[in-house]
């Protein structure tokens, strides 16, 4: 019988962190509320669900899904993945600071205060640069963005 | 990875053990490997599982790891890193990592657009 294996990756940026778990499938984790910090998340691939522990009530995760994960903030969490699973969360350094965040869908990006995007996946086209994963830049309002997602994944994200 | 050990020694009047590490898939028997002395104080010995599992933790692991690296190299292979173009790795010997699965840095990269 082989053990799950699941490895964490960790890293602050300017004004938020980004942090990423690969695991396989059956694995189960806990994250202690105390470590919570996740406002939004993205699953690149695989399948799963998360809840808060001791509760009826949980949530699926599916490849390509992103989350707003701000109602769990002040709770711990439990996740099993049911296939192998990768997925990424965004999360700010303090619990009273809040951050709007999306997906990009459109073919332009305006926003309305100094925000920041993130690369989730694939190689998106912004301004005639092509982005990778964990690729990131700051956005500024007096600027505009022409987009090609080009099959990638570009989350926006705004502090409030 | 499997490895095994091969204790040479018993030394019940400093508590210490005599100790080989090898991979099962070494290139030589174990007993052509150095052995160390361990402090059995040092290790965790409620039972043989914890025994095993705290002597790999604080010695096996890394001494086996350094010899793996000792040994010669009978494989050239190439790092490659950014946008994948599978084609053209046909034919090419490329380096991959067994991953240990703790918690490591990820590699964001800011940009300027």
């Amino acid at each position: 019988m082989n053990t799950p294996k699941y490895k964490e990756y960790f890293k602050k940026c300017e004004e938020f962190c980004v942090c990423a778990i690969k695991c396989d499938k059956d694995w189960v984790g806990i994250e202690p509320k105390n470590l919570n910090y996740g406002l939004y998340h993205y699953c690149v691939y695989g399948n799963g669900k998360f809840g808060v522990p001791f509760q009826e009530d949980y949530e699926q995760i599916n490849s390509k899904d992103f989350f707003n994960m701000k109602k769990y903030l002040n709770e711990s969490l439990i996740f099993e993945a049911t296939e192998d699973f990768y997925w990424i969360g965004f999360n700010t350094l303090d619990k009273n600071q809040d951050w709007d965040g999306k997906l990009i869908k459109d073919e332009v990006l305006v926003v309305e205060k100094e925000s920041w995007i993130i690369c989730f996946d694939g190689h998106p086209i912004v301004n005639n640069k092509e982005l990778s994963r964990f690729d990131y830049a700051q956005v500024y309002p007096d600027k505009k963005y022409e987009i090609i997602l080009n099959r990638g994944v570009l989350g926006v994200f705004t502090k409030c | 990875m499997k490895v095994i050990i091969k204790i040479e020694e018993y030394l019940p009047d400093t508590n210490q053990i005599v100790v080989r590490f090898a991979r099962l898939h070494a290139p030589h028997p174990i007993e052509s490997y150095s052995p160390i002395a361990i402090n059995c104080e040092q290790l965790d010995l409620h039972d043989c599982e914890s025994f095993i599992s705290s002597l790999m933790k604080k010695f096996g692991n890394e001494k086996v790891k350094r010899l793996e690296e000792s040994e010669p190299i009978k494989n050239e292979a190439e790092t490659i890193s950014g946008k994948l173009d599978l084609p053209d790795l046909v034919g090419r010997v490329i380096e991959g990592k067994v991953e240990d699965y703790r918690r490591s840095s990820l590699n964001m990269n800011r940009v300027e657009l």
